[in-house]
């Protein structure tokens, strides 16, 4: 089942096309990786798609629906959930109360005011067993402000998950981990999205970690689609092996 | 409600109620009720707690707004001068002299005023936000003191004595049995409902969801807050209990003008009590409304001025304390632990 | 009938001029401080009250000292280089001093945080200057009797309302030219942009940052010092001046020379024309037409900067 469509989106910021009338489609369950050099104008798409910048032309169709003038808050609601390439938490809340803020929301319940969550355990026991599946369970009582930067990120993929996507789309989920982190974060997702037939989009420059986690990669360049197919496919393309891979011919 | 969640909140009371803290606070509540009686207290005393709770209402209200949403509001005399204005000009312009009717009157009031300005004013944050709520909450003052021939201008209104329940103490009591013995037990009262009610709201789904936005209104977003509409909901509720402060300051002080209840000065009083108490903690505000106004009074006494002392003070918590009586009081209680576990270790 | 028309409008717009002035040099020192040094300073307003204090002494010391030994002449060049240039150099001088004491260590704080310890500041400012020159409002109008007037359609108008006015469009072309051609004046522009840049490219930033400071609560204290001779100040009109300064920075748009103009002299024109038609709400229209700016045009009428 078709998740989300793009339609000749196109984002013009003066005269720079950051996004050049992109079609693009992932299905439910897909996990699908976006490459592209520096200023290719991936995170312009994702921020077309979350609805942080407005098209400039073009349609973006989400669960059989046009998204056209939907704020960020509602395409979340509608399960169009995004993280944060620099981790978005709320430091001063615990670990527990950031992944609670998310179950709370997708149960439509943040305007509920007589509910004391101190003895309401349904959200409580629900965020604690996403902590646990991403491993943070441990220190559920911390607050978000000590941890790691590599937690955070993990932390950050939590909230977006307990949101219950449709599609996920992870802004560079990787970026400023450790290497050895790197395959753990990603493990973690894995595992976790098995589960689910959730649809991800991953921003990604480790080509690595594309070609080991992505089932297709959508290649960008110049704000157009550059190449789109299985990673064997791509990633062997010898456009994009001179212009993303940085190998010459 | 299942029997778990009734097991899981007498076990939450039960915790809170035997911390140090939890004995204080019931221990306070306890002498509250009791101070009319209390040998050597009398109608000074009385009125002085009374303006304290009145006041600690609206700190705690502005805190709402402050320490949980991470919205300074320069505004908060519209609330609470336009609650207590409404009272006044009722009691001038209509035959009304029953509190249960005056105060929901009041609070309609000032829910009307945070519906519009919170309205316009949350389409910004940060200064931009503060500086609406000042220039819009100026302009009611400004109207109020121009519109003299309706609203008695500089001079303002007389807020005489209510009955309670359709029953006139002052009359059978006189001013002071009034004051001891129902004005002051209507404002504990209203203190206690208030205190409770905000305590509930920021303990709930909507307070963690004001919180969210408080620390970060992008990741806010992403998980389907509506940012704005909650920053007005909390706006609403902040003006609505600050309403209730406004009322309760009229009723006791007998007399409301433009100066006293709706100039910006009190806004930045508000703001002052919430940072003198730590906008980090439920109940600071309450200890900066009791520290403000003991302060005020000595200062007041000290010197002709007094607002220097004030500024002065104000300055140097922000600068050197900005957790308030609240974040010494934590620090000293960490440090009293720290030099009990040290003794025990000897 | 003409004449008649004229002599009633022409004061009005004579008056919105002035009110403009003021505003406008109130207006762009607390918008280029913000903008510059992004701290936001709610006693900007309070360094023009102090201004038309210190004014207000100067201009009854000048007097008493050589009023009666010197001609008209003589005294109003005297008393001009009083306002234009004594004035402002105390009052930078004051805030010189509170730059170093009270105001560098809240820099570092967030905006809100700025907001109220300021707010303290302005408390401290308005009883330090009732204890210097008592609660009562200040007027002294000597250089604008020496000025004299001028018979425009069968009334006369006040020069001093012109004479600020004219003052204010030099001042107000002179930081055209220093923000546009000077390299001080562009460094600063950068450094609104950009702090770590300018601090890379091997400039002093805390020496312009002072520059900055000091240029700003000049052009506040010679607002004051223009605005006395024509009306009356206390200690209780900072509030006001505190919201008409935002007002203009709002209205302008943040870090616009032409933005602070512009908003200076709309808020000056509602002002004149609203006191004289609708007295009771002249000040309300004024804030009414800023929170219709921020709704419409949240970056103000010139501005680009979102808050």
């Amino acid at each position: 089942m078709t998740v989300l469509e793009t339609r000749g989106l196109t984002k013009e910021f003066g005269e720079l096309t950051a996004v050049d009338s992109i079609d693009f489609v992932i299905e439910s369950g897909e996990i699908v990786g976006v490459i592209g050099p520096n200023g290719a104008g991936k995170t312009t798409f994702v921020n077309l798609l979350t609805g942080v910048l407005e098209a400039t032309d073009g349609e973006v169709v989400f669960a059989g629906e046009s998204l056209d003038g939907a704020a960020v808050h509602d395409r979340a609601k509608r399960g169009l959930v995004r993280s944060f390439q620099i981790p978005q938490v709320c430091n001063d809340l615990t670990l527990l109360e950031n992944v609670r803020s998310a179950v709370l929301s997708r149960e439509q319940r943040n305007g509920s005011m007589f509910s004391v969550l101190l003895w309401e355990d349904d959200s409580r026991a629900e965020a604690i067993e996403l902590l646990e599946t991403f491993g943070l369970g441990e220190r559920q009582n911390v607050e978000a402000e000590t941890i790691p930067h590599g937690d955070k990120k993990i932390l950050d993929v939590c909230m977006s998950v307990a949101m219950r996507p449709k599609l996920l789309v992870l802004d560079e989920p990787t970026s400023g981990v450790a290497t050895d982190n790197k395959h753990e974060i990603m493990d973690r997702l894995q595992e976790y999205f098995e589960t689910t037939d959730s649809a991800v989009l991953f921003i990604e420059h480790d080509m690595e970690l594309i070609a080991q986690y992505a089932e297709r990669v959508f290649a960008m360049d110049q704000g157009r689609k550059l190449a789109d197919g299985t990673p064997e496919e791509v990633l062997e393309d010898s456009t994009v092996k001179r212009r993303i891979r940085g190998e010459e011919q | 409600m299942s029997q778990d969640t009734d097991t899981g909140k007498r076990t939450v009371i039960q915790d809170s109620l035997t911390t140090p803290s939890g004995l204080a606070a019931a221990g306070l509540v306890v002498l509250g009720l009791g101070l009319p009686y209390l040998p050597g207290t009398g109608q000074f005393e009385v009125f002085l707690t009374a303006q304290i709770l009145a006041f600690a209402i609206a700190a705690v209200a502005f805190n709402v707004l402050l320490g949980y949403t991470g919205l300074l509001s320069f505004g908060h005399a519209a609330f609470f001068g336009g609650s207590a204005y409404a009272v006044g000009l009722v009691l001038r312009y209509t035959e009304i002299r029953e509190l249960f009717v005056l105060l929901p009157i009041g609070i309609l009031a000032a829910a009307v005023l945070a519906v519009i300005i919170g309205y316009i004013s949350v389409r910004h944050t940060e200064v931009y936000y503060a500086l609406l709520m000042l220039a819009l909450s100026f302009l009611l003052y400004v109207v109020t003191v121009k519109l003299y021939t309706f609203t008695g201008g500089t001079d303002g209104v007389p807020i005489p004595s209510p009955t309670v329940a359709g029953v006139d103490y002052v009359a059978a009591w006189g001013y002071s049995g009034f004051l001891q013995g129902v004005l002051y037990y209507a404002i504990v009262l209203a203190f206690l409902v208030s205190i409770a009610l905000m305590w509930v709201f920021m303990n709930s789904p909507f307070g963690l969801t004001l919180k969210t936005i408080r620390d970060s209104p992008d990741r806010a977003r992403a998980i389907g807050i509506p940012v704005v509409r909650y920053r007005w909901y909390a706006t609403i509720v902040s003006g609505v209990f600050t309403g209730v402060g406004g009322v309760m300051y009229a009723l006791l002080n007998g007399h409301v003008t433009p100066g006293t209840v709706l100039h910006w000065s009190r806004s930045g009083e508000l703001a002052f009590m919430a940072v003198l108490g730590g906008v980090g903690s439920f109940f600071g505000p309450i200890a900066g409304a009791g520290a403000f106004i003991l302060l005020r009074s000595e200062a007041q006494q000290l010197t002709e001025y007094w607002h220097f002392v004030m500024g002065l003070v104000l300055f140097l918590v922000v600068v050197f304390e900005p957790a308030g009586v609240a974040g010494l009081v934590k620090r000293g209680y960490r440090k009293a632990n720290e030099l009990i576990d040290e003794r025990r270790r000897e | 009938m003409v004449a008649q028309v004229l002599s009633q409008q022409v004061p009005i717009v004579l008056n919105a001029l002035f009110l403009a002035s003021v505003l406008f040099l109130l207006g762009t020192g607390l918008s280029i401080i913000y903008g510059m040094l992004n701290f936001l300073n709610l006693a900007h307003a309070a360094f023009l009250i102090l201004g038309a204090y210190v004014s207000a002494t100067v201009i009854t010391e000048v007097v008493s000292a050589v009023g009666g030994t010197v001609g008209g002449g003589v005294l109003l060049v005297v008393l001009l280089v009083g306002l234009l240039v004594v004035v402002p150099a105390i009052v930078s001088v004051v805030g010189l001093t509170m730059e170093r004491t009270l105001f560098k260590p809240i820099y570092g704080l967030e905006d809100d945080y700025q907001l109220l310890a300021t707010f303290g500041v302005i408390l401290m400012m308005e009883d330090g200057m009732k204890f210097i020159w008592g609660g009562q409002p200040v007027s002294a109008t000597r250089p604008s009797t020496l000025l004299g007037g001028v018979e425009l359609f069968g009334s006369t108008f006040p020069l001093w309302t012109l004479f600020a006015t004219g003052v204010t469009a030099v001042i107000a072309a002179t930081l055209y030219y220093f923000f546009e051609e000077t390299r001080l004046g562009k460094i600063t522009l950068a450094m609104a942009e950009n702090d770590e840049i300018v601090g890379v490219a091997g400039i002093d930033t805390r020496s312009v940052h002072l520059k900055v400071y000091v240029i700003g609560v000049g052009l506040a204290g010679l607002g004051g010092a223009l605005y006395l001779p024509n009306a009356s100040m206390t200690t209780g009109l900072s509030l006001q001046f505190v919201i008409l300064a935002f007002a203009v920075l709002v209205i302008g748009g943040l870090g616009s020379l032409k933005g602070a103009i512009a908003a200076a002299l709309l808020i000056g024109f509602v002002r004149s024309f609203g006191t004289y038609y609708v007295p009771q709400l002249a000040l309300a229209i004024v804030f009414l037409l800023m929170a219709a700016v921020m709704l419409i045009k949240p970056t103000g009428l010139f501005g680009d900067i979102k808050a």
